[in-house]
């Protein structure tokens, strides 16, 4: 099974550097959008022993992030993101649960390599503030992240990033609890870069 | 906050559609592949006033397919998977998980329309058997996805598909529990086509 995973990442690294043909547009003026989104509804059950559960679970999350190019290999915007978390238990006393949790926050990332090359080195810095309404209470959520790493050009438009890095987000739930998260992540995602219309 | 979501994805909708320029390889003899990635470890504190606690998690998500096009438009191949879910909480008493899975599969899709297209509509059916531990637990896991929808190709190598359609997961630990989801689902991810030398 290891082998077969390894001879399938691979295919997937070879690919990708195959794929690669362009540099991208990192000049001043040139926007960054990047996102990312899923959505599950399902029905679930649960038997252990003499114990029965069934549930209907609605799950949505959605990210994305607008920036802009203030200076070349520098760019700055926003990232909003909307978490949705919806379970209703039929059996058991028909129990249900809702959570909504919206966050928005800057962020700002800077280049590293000359703009002609195919790949680049970029590092991230963003924080996003968050309010959460949940069936029990409502709350609010602080998160920061610092990552780096290479990004891989398809064309002049499109990059696949690999980006490693810290990670902190601290929720409250007033009067009940307090949650903190931090260490090490890591992410891989696409980014399009859109130039001037004048361009 | 709702104008500046939808500002947003308007903006992300008309760069999707510029970036679009390309038709993909679809004829036979050339291979798909795909996967995504993640990995966090953290260190987790919460406290509420009846319980104050701090725990340690690691989660690595990987999943990839490997398809070969047997005929234009038709392709074929394997989906493996593994994830891990390991979670010590250290105050006395705390408990531990380090739940792994394991899971491989065959899938296969078809392209409906012809593939000079810059975008296609396709059809997938896939089906993955995997195995569970925690030891000493063990168990097997059984899952089917049927799903349809457009792909973009961002050039004759890169699609970007958004699909959607039926998922059952079945999943059964020896001895302790039985649990099954099912239900409908979208899933947005890249695909990379590779013509054969």
């Amino acid at each position: 099974m290891k082998k077969l995973i390894l001879l399938t990442n691979c295919f997937f690294l070879g690919t990708l550097f195959i794929s690669i043909e362009s540099k991208a547009q990192l000049d001043k003026g040139t926007w960054l959008f990047g996102g990312s989104g899923s959505f599950s509804s399902t029905k679930n059950t649960l038997s252990r022993g003499n114990i029965y559960f069934e549930a209907d679970d609605v799950d949505i999350l959605i990210s994305s992030n607008a920036g802009y190019f203030i200076a070349d290999k520098f760019s700055a915007g926003l990232k909003p993101s909307y978490t949705k978390h919806k379970a209703k238990i039929i059996t058991q006393g028909g129990v249900s649960f809702n959570s909504d949790i919206f966050e928005i926050g800057p962020f700002a990332r800077y280049y590293f390599i000359n703009k002609k090359k195919r790949f680049n080195l970029l590092t991230e810095a963003a924080y996003q503030f968050g309010c959460s309404n949940l069936s029990f209470g409502n709350g609010h959520n602080g998160t920061l992240s610092l990552m780096a790493g290479p990004v891989l050009y398809f064309n002049s438009s499109i990059g696949l990033e690999f980006l490693l890095g810290y990670y902190n987000r601290n929720e409250t739930i007033e009067g009940i609890s307090e949650s903190e998260q931090k260490g090490i992540r890591m992410t891989i995602g696409f980014q399009f870069h859109l130039g001037r219309m004048t361009d | 906050m709702n104008k500046l979501r939808s500002c947003t994805h308007c903006f992300f909708l008309m760069t999707l559609l510029l970036s679009f320029k390309s038709n993909a390889q679809l004829n036979k003899w050339t291979w798909l592949v795909g996967g995504s990635g993640s990995f966090s470890s953290t260190k987790n504190t919460y406290t509420s006033q009846a319980i104050s606690q701090t725990s340690d998690a690691t989660e690595i998500n990987v999943s990839a397919n490997v398809g070969y096009f047997l005929l234009d438009k038709f392709v074929a191949g394997l989906k493996p998977s593994y994830t891990k879910n390991k979670n010590q909480v250290n105050t006395p008493g705390g408990g531990y998980r380090n739940e792994n899975r394991i899971e491989l599969g065959p899938f296969a899709r078809y392209y409906f329309l012809a593939n000079d297209k810059p975008f296609n509509l396709l059809t997938e059916a896939s089906y993955q058997f995997g195995v569970y531990s925690f030891k000493p637990a063990k168990g097997n896991i059984n899952t089917l996805s049927l799903m349809a929808g457009p792909v973009l190709y961002f050039n004759s190598s890169v699609g970007l598909e958004f699909l959607f359609g039926y998922y059952k997961r079945n999943e059964t630990i020896e001895d302790i529990d039985k649990t099954e989801n099912k239900g409908f689902r979208i899933s947005i991810g890249l695909q990379f086509h590779l013509e054969s030398e």
